[in-house]
């Protein structure tokens, strides 16, 4: 234990050194104990499901790796991998450059910002499914506010959903995305912006510096961290997209908009593959497991942060 | 317009409270004034007004024979030495010096080889040659203050603004760029202003001294005659260490002498005083400052000296600060003859007249 606290250290002087040893762990075991019991245990389960035979809720003997080989053998999987980076590589550099424009946007000083933030968090703070729900009647068919208004006065799509489209759904999906988690990523990075410190604004002031070079070599170096935070917590985020596309589309049309979670949902529970789905979602997570490392390695290194 | 840094009846308040008020002051091309004053007496403001971080209320600022008063501060072109520092966190110090040398509004003026060059020299000249890679977050306080004044001596600005650059250095680094950064600045072709609480840094370093007081200036002159002639008392309590002691009471002339006389004290003014007292025809009630080095330890009981009991005795080696108790007023005298004295111990001392400044009690105004 660090002692740094002199009134801790007041308090738990007088207790026995068993008591001190343990006082720490006291504090962080509510946390901890959740933890454990609604992420770790699960996620054990999990790893010990995809290395067993499962199906129809029974488990069988262990098979090794057979699981992980079903699943990579499946075109599915590949299909629905490339849904997810599809997704994830056109949604967040949208998000983050809309959200980081924004925000500049807002910090420059913007008349009733006070009543405009709350306003603008409102996408982000409805669940999920009300957004998937709200857009599919905004996208309906010919009576859809928005596929009235942009397809059938225009003649595209007239009579169908994009969300019915092959080519079109996965689109869609982006857009509700974007609409739903740029708020977020806005109002992050102007709290982000807030907490900058002015003073090496007025030096830039003084030194001459245009607002280019003030964006490019003082904000953006200082905001660095955090947006490597936030990216990151998007992306895993975004990775694992489900409750709209689960509304939207369902993974459909076929599977155009199958992301990795839409098809791990399937495997379970409409096939009843529940060491294949296993695997699947140990699969996802290694992968996600390696990239953030990556990311956060490359994120220490060049750019400061953490 | 006039060469150099011209303030003309400055003024600007925040919120009501007035930081600067009717400033008005000129720094000649190579010319150095100090501003001195307690904290919260307008330095900081002033200097951010002739930065252009803050805008005046009223009054016209020029920089060069330009009238800034309006100009953002990338049109200034002046040099500002934060007090805060002002670092960019994400800089190592090479770069945190080269950023103004290479900013659009200086652009052409250097190229790389000169930016290396003037980071250098003035690297070396705060004896921070081999600390050029490191970033801000891993200096000390009195480094990150040098970097800042490397900062702002690299460039060749129309004015240098320096607020409190060496303030938070040690003792002896700051003996050394005290004279050195002098040298410096004089031998540059702009104006120079230099913000310090420091009377005597102010004295030391400055080619004319402006003492500030709740954003008005009290007194704008050459540093031996804002020492050995303050304008008030506010000046006199102010410059010199410690600041001058101030004595009230009345002037008496008896057979062509004048004395100072309080309670059953008297001191002895000189001719000259007596000559400046009847040109100005004032009499009655003064205020009489005295230097700490015009006090002397007598022999008890001499016919010239007045009882005092020690207060605190602050002994510094080459010279002693002696505070005492005269009659119901504390006063200090600087004691460069070495004997030991105890709180408490009763002794007499002698004050001089002969530098004396007389002030009238009413106005607080020298006479």
């Amino acid at each position: 234990m660090i002692d740094t606290d002199t009134a801790s250290r007041a308090g738990v002087n007088r207790e026995s050194p068993e008591r001190r040893f343990w006082y720490p762990y006291l504090l962080i075991a509510p946390t901890m104990v959740t933890l454990v019991i609604i992420s770790l245990i699960p996620f054990l389960y999990t790893v010990y499901l995809s290395l067993h035979e499962s199906k129809y809720g029974q488990v069988g003997g262990f098979i090794g790796l057979e699981n992980f080989l079903v699943v990579l053998a499946d075109p599915r999987f590949w299909n629905a991998m490339g849904v997810a980076i599809v997704f994830v590589l056109i949604a967040v550099p949208i998000e983050f450059m809309l959200g980081l424009a924004g925000a500049l946007i807002l910090n420059a000083g913007v008349r009733y910002r006070g009543t405009l933030v709350p306003l603008m968090f409102i996408p982000t703070m409805m669940a999920p499914i009300v957004v998937g729900l709200l857009w599919k009647i905004m996208f309906a068919g010919s009576w859809g506010l928005v596929s009235y208004n942009l397809f059938e006065r225009f003649g595209i799509l007239s009579g169908t959903s994009i969300f019915g489209s092959r080519n079109l759904a996965l689109y869609g999906i982006i857009l509700v995305d974007i609409w739903q988690w740029t708020p977020f990523m806005m109002l992050a990075f102007f709290a982000g912006l807030q907490s900058l410190p002015v003073n090496p604004y007025r030096a830039a002031a003084i030194d001459g510096a245009n607002p280019v070079q003030v964006f490019f070599l003082i904000t953006l170096p200082m905001l660095s961290p955090l947006l490597v935070v936030i990216v990151i917590l998007r992306l895993i985020d975004a990775f694992k997209i489900f409750d709209s596309i689960f509304i939207l589309t369902g993974g459909g049309p076929g599977d155009a908009t199958e992301s990795p979670s839409i098809f791990a949902y399937k495997m379970v529970f409409e096939y009843w593959q529940i060491g294949e789905a296993s695997a699947l979602a140990v699969l996802v997570w290694l992968l996600f497991f390696g990239f953030c490392n990556l990311f956060y390695q490359v994120a220490k290194k060049r750019l400061n942060a953490f | 317009m006039r060469a150099g840094l011209v303030l003309e009846q400055v003024d600007k308040s925040f919120a009501g409270a007035k930081a600067v008020e009717r400033l008005s002051l000129e720094v000649h091309p190579g010319e150095v004034v100090a501003l001195t004053g307690p904290s919260g007496a307008g330095k900081t403001t002033t200097c951010r007004l002739v930065a252009g971080l803050e805008y005046a209320d009223a009054g016209n600022i020029s920089v060069a024979g330009r009238d800034v008063t309006r100009l953002p501060p990338q049109q200034r072109d002046v040099s500002l030495m934060f007090e805060s520092f002002a670092l960019y966190p994400m800089m190592n110090v090479a770069d945190n010096i080269a950023f103004a040398l290479r900013a659009p509004t200086r652009a052409g003026r250097t190229d790389a080889a000169a930016i290396a060059r003037c980071i250098d020299e003035v690297l070396a000249l705060t004896e921070m040659s081999d600390l050029r890679e490191r970033m801000p977050h891993e200096l000390s306080g009195g480094q990150k203050q040098r970097v800042a004044l490397c900062r702002a001596l690299a460039l060749e600005p129309a004015v240098y603004l320096m607020d409190e650059p060496i303030s938070h250095l040690d003792a002896k680094l700051r003996h050394k760029l005290r004279a050195a950064l002098r040298r410096r600045l004089v031998a540059a072709p702009a104006p120079t202003l230099w913000c310090t609480p420091d009377s005597m840094e102010a004295l030391s370093v400055a080619d004319r001294v402006a003492v500030l007081v709740d954003g008005r200036l009290q007194q704008f002159d050459r540093p031996e005659a804002i020492y050995t002639r303050p304008a008030n008392t506010q000046v006199a309590r102010l410059v010199g260490d410690p600041g001058m002691n101030l004595l009230p009471g009345t002037l008496v002339r008896d057979d062509g002498a004048l004395r100072f006389r309080h309670k059953e004290m008297t001191v002895d003014l000189s001719d000259e005083t007596r000559t400046r007292l009847d040109a100005s025809g004032s009499s009655g009630n003064v205020v009489l400052g005295v230097r700490a080095t015009d006090m002397e330890i007598a022999e008890p009981g001499a016919a010239d000296a007045h009882r005092v009991e020690v207060y605190s005795y602050e002994p510094f080696g080459k010279y002693a600060i002696l505070t005492a108790k005269l009659g119901g007023d504390m006063i200090k005298a600087k004691i460069f003859d070495a004997t030991h004295v105890d709180i408490g111990d009763v002794l007499s001392i002698r004050l001089h007249g002969r530098n004396a400044v007389v002030f009238d009690a009413a106005t607080a105004k020298a006479i």
